[in-house]
């Protein structure tokens, strides 16, 4: 009984963490398409922006990229964002 | 002296006079003792030619009051690249092999990059010599690259705008998860935002510059139709960049009667006369006093 209700306390204070994680996620994922918008194939940026950014956003890219390959598979994100394995 | 200088942008077709006439207007200008900055930011400039100089350097005291600089966009730009190179090499350190010379070799040719360093020349010439002058005169290329270096300047400035805001939100999650994991804000200082806002502070300034009221955009057509077809396509681009043109020349003029369409009727028009070839040093210092006085009085 005690141990059930640890579980939903932990859930409720983890929820909200997993849930930021997943939106920095995708914030971080946006920022690395907008500098750099030819791997999606989006308008370009101006230029010179993109490579004043280019030596600092290597982590934003690393996530972009990891989106792109998961991309398919929405379903599956969702469901582990929510913790549901 | 004024506080700020005033600014007079020549704008016009190739070959219809920018570089006589804001070269005519520097030196006249400095004869009557006012410190005048004269800077060409078009790449196949010919100010340096128009005085009789060799070009060993980019900028020459032509004489006490005037100083005159032919943007080295190439050197700029290089500059401007090895910088990133550097700051590559430095961050990306884990990299054992990481030949970026030869990627970088072709940045440079990427479009949009030589207007960025034409914008970042007129920044940096005017934050040197804002303080020291009291008119400050831009030669700029002809209408295609000098549309797409305003062009950039109004793109960037969206651009800029909405990169900070997206910054701004990753970075207050970054805050919250570190003080929800660790109880504590780590407040690490953001690299990229501090790149943002530096680009935001170039691009308002040079707005602020453009917008001024003591800044003046000169149009200079020739009375043929291809000069004045131009001159309107111009005004019409301006317009949508939200630069408004202040004054019309209309140089190498047989005589004082012209046809100007009625698109120019709405602005002050000076004209100056057609000049002997050769001679490079061509109006008399009244013909060049009534482009300041109809320009500023």
């Amino acid at each position: 009984m005690f141990n059930n209700l640890l579980s939903i306390l932990k859930g409720i204070v983890n929820g909200p963490v997993k849930l930021t994680e997943y939106e920095l996620g995708e914030l971080e994922n946006i920022f690395a398409i907008l500098i750099y918008p030819n791997i999606a194939g989006f308008p370009i940026v101006p230029t010179y922006i993109s490579m004043c950014l280019l030596p600092y956003i290597e982590k934003e890219i690393i996530v972009a990229l990891n989106k792109i390959v998961y991309n398919d598979d929405q379903f599956v994100k969702w469901l582990s964002s929510l913790d549901v394995t | 002296m004024l506080p700020e200088p005033k600014t007079i942008v020549f704008v016009g077709k190739g070959g219809v006079g920018k570089t006589t006439i804001s070269s005519n207007l520097s030196l006249s200008l400095s004869e009557e003792k006012k410190p005048t900055y004269l800077l060409s930011i078009d790449p196949a400039s010919n100010l340096f030619d128009f005085f009789y100089i060799t070009k060993d350097t980019s900028i020459k005291s032509i004489n006490k009051y005037l100083t005159i600089e032919e943007c080295d966009l190439e050197s700029k730009m290089n500059k401007e690249i090895n910088k990133t190179l550097n700051n590559m090499k430095a961050q990306y350190k884990y990299l054992t092999v990481l030949n970026l010379e030869h990627l970088f070799k072709a940045i440079k040719y990427s479009p949009g990059l030589n207007e960025y360093i034409s914008l970042l020349a007129i920044y940096e010439v005017y934050i040197k010599i804002k303080n020291n002058n009291d008119y400050f005169l831009i030669d700029t290329p002809p209408t295609g690259l000098l549309l797409n270096i305003l062009s950039l300047l109004k793109t960037s400035t969206l651009w800029l705008k909405q990169l900070i805001d997206l910054r701004e939100k990753i970075i207050d999650k970054r805050l919250f998860l570190d003080h929800l994991k660790t109880k504590e804000s780590l407040n690490k200082k953001d690299i990229p935002i501090k790149i943002l806002k530096n680009e935001v502070n170039i691009v308002d300034s040079l707005n602020k510059l453009f917008t001024n009221n003591l800044t003046k955009f000169c149009l200079i057509i020739n009375n043929d139709n291809l000069s004045i077809k131009e001159g309107e396509y111009i005004i019409s681009k301006c317009k949508d960049l939200d630069i408004s043109i202040d004054f019309i020349i209309v140089n190498k003029t047989k005589n004082k009667n012209i046809g100007l369409p009625k698109t120019f009727k709405n602005y002050k028009v000076c004209t100056l006369p057609q000049i002997e070839s050769g001679n490079n040093i061509i109006f008399n210092t009244a013909n060049i006093k009534n482009i300041i006085d109809l320009l500023y009085y």
